[in-house]
């Protein structure tokens, strides 16, 4: 039998050539390239199940998109009613600019105080005026005789919680008796914040009822591969592959759902991505331009992170239990 | 080339047996025993029947082989792999040194022949070269080089098992287990088959075949293993299937 020495002579080769477990970047590659080849089959031969996972996914990722953007665009309206005026401490009606730089040094050193801006009369009826037109609202106060707005200090805290305690020390000043009225501005904000809060909540319920949603789309599309392909993975344990070859063409599988969900979501961003932004603006005025760039690159990143998280996390739990 | 063959068919004493059970235990979660202590070896280059009726614990045995059955007690060792306590991480690593056919042949339907016997390499990530060379040789051992683009639909059962045999030693398996090989085939062609084993015995590989077929395992006269309830009741050299009284 002279066939005899190959098989003889290429078992020895083999030995010496492998086999502690570590894979050559060759191997890796061979293991890629078969890997993907087989999910691609897997993928057309499923067709619909694939088809029906990447739209669930893609419905998903728009929600997440959603849900981040909207997240923005609250956080903004509330570090801008944060930043905003906290105490606003009016005084009387016909109080002089004069002693203004002397009571913002005093108003200044009452503990907990960060900043007071001091705005004059004529800037409060310049205000006055700017919001009215911008409402629409016929301006009458050039009826006036004289300025019936009293000049204030707008006082940002350290901490936006000690508005009453800054208060009560504000009207206990030396110069107290300059000041008309002491108003906290801590109920706006607080209304906000709990809106915000709510909202947050229920943007994270949806976000992650939808996600079980996606994950047992996809977990039933990959189950499916892998009862199509039981017999082969059969073959491939009795021949001695690796788990990861084995797991490998579903994970892909996976991915490749999660991926393409990830992409239409973002095509879908992209062209709604002006009307929203003019939404948003429109919705909360305040959402400033510069961080719109940082935000699309936070949702893409986001989209992108949850498209390949569930198909990958998917395609783990389908296999489960199941090529041991 | 020629050495390499001499050392390896040279079986010298002392050396690490292919297959060796030291007092072995098979213990299903359901509480039967399949198999009670049994020891038995397998010399490299040996060539053994495992006779005994269903369920005298023939399929565990195979199943400890490949660490598809662990055992409950004993020590397993085969190709030099300790099976009773292999990580499963190293159970791939153990597969690629044994072959295993069956009597259903376990064929991909959408591969052809050639495609078959590739893939028990591509899967374990061999160069294509190394794989075509290895792939033309098993099979010419089997004979099916010209039936090697057909798919198994359009062979005939002997053909298939070939083909099976092909796609178990194409990666050159210290150890060729053959459970009911000849189960699903004529006479004839059973008889084929088996030449077809031992050939590749001959060719320096360790084979086991567990079967039925007494008219077989009594003719050819090569060492019997018997189980029976889960013991081994026979071991003899140049043995028949039925204990000669």
């Amino acid at each position: 039998m002279n066939s005899a020495a190959p098989i003889i002579e290429s078992a020895k080769a083999k030995e010496g050539e492998c086999c502690d477990g570590e894979m050559s970047r060759a191997q890796n590659t061979r293991l890629l390239r078969l890997s993907a080849s087989a999910a691609m089959n897997g993928l057309a031969r499923n067709r619909l199940a694939t088809i029906a996972a990447t739209m669930t996914m893609t419905l998903m990722l728009l929600v997440l998109a959603s849900v981040l953007v909207i997240r923005a665009g609250l956080d903004a309206a509330l570090s801008y009613a944060d930043s905003k005026v906290e105490v606003v401490a009016y005084l009387k009606v016909g109080a002089s600019d004069a002693r203004a730089e002397e009571l913002r040094a005093e108003i200044l050193k009452v503990n907990g105080v960060r900043d007071a801006r001091y705005v004059s009369a004529d800037e409060a009826l310049a205000g006055f005026r700017e919001r009215l037109k911008e409402r629409g609202e016929p301006d009458l106060t050039g009826e006036l005789d004289e300025n019936p707005l009293p000049p204030s200090f707008e006082i940002a805290l350290d901490d936006p919680s000690q508005t009453a305690r800054v208060s009560d020390s504000l009207s206990k000043l030396p110069s107290a008796a300059l000041f008309g009225r002491i108003v906290d501005g801590r109920a706006l904000a607080e209304s906000l914040a709990s809106v915000t809060s709510a909202l947050r909540a229920v943007g994270l319920i949806v976000v992650i009822g939808f996600s079980l949603a996606v994950l047992a789309v996809v977990v039933n599309a990959i189950r499916l591969a892998v009862m199509a392909r039981s017999d082969e993975i059969a073959i491939m344990r009795l021949v001695g592959a690796t788990s990861t070859w084995v797991r490998l063409p579903f994970i892909l599988e996976g991915l490749v759902i999660g991926g393409i969900g990830a992409l239409i979501t973002l095509f879908i961003f992209g062209i709604l991505g002006a009307g929203v932004s003019t939404l948003m603006l429109n919705l909360f005025r305040v959402l400033p331009v510069e961080t719109s760039a940082i935000l699309a690159g936070q949702v893409a990143i986001s989209v992108l992170a949850a498209g390949f998280g569930l198909g990958a996390l998917g395609a783990l739990l389908s296999l489960r239990g199941r090529l041991n | 080339m020629m050495s390499n063959l001499a050392d390896m068919t040279n079986v010298e004493e002392g050396e690490t047996p292919v297959v060796s059970l030291n007092n072995v235990s098979v213990r299903y979660p359901s509480g039967h025993v399949a198999l009670a202590g049994v020891s038995l070896t397998l010399n490299r280059g040996e060539f053994a029947f495992l006779v005994g009726p269903s369920g005298a614990g023939k399929s565990s045995l195979v199943g400890l082989l490949v660490r598809d059955v662990l055992p409950f007690a004993g020590e397993v060792h085969v190709a030099g792999y300790s099976v009773h306590d292999l990580p499963t991480s190293d159970v791939p690593y153990l597969r690629r040194r044994v072959g295993v056919v069956f009597q259903d042949f376990r064929l991909l339907q959408r591969r052809t022949v050639r495609e078959n016997t590739a893939f028990a390499l591509e899967v374990t990530g061999a160069p294509a070269e190394e794989i075509e060379v290895a792939v033309e040789r098993a099979l010419r051992i089997v004979g099916l080089g010209k039936l090697a683009d057909r798919y198994p639909d359009a062979l005939s059962g002997g053909e298939q098992q070939r083909a099976a045999i092909a796609r178990a030693i194409v990666g050159n398996p210290e150890l060729l287990i053959a459970d009911e090989p000849t189960g699903n085939l004529d006479p004839l062609i059973s008889w084929e088959i088996m030449e077809l084993l031992g050939q590749i015995n001959q060719l320096g590989v360790t084979v086991l075949v567990a079967t039925h077929d007494s008219d077989i395992v009594t003719t050819l006269r090569r060492r019997v293993l018997a189980l029976e309830g889960g013991r081994l009741i026979r071991d003899e050299q140049r043995g028949t299937y039925h204990r000669v009284s």
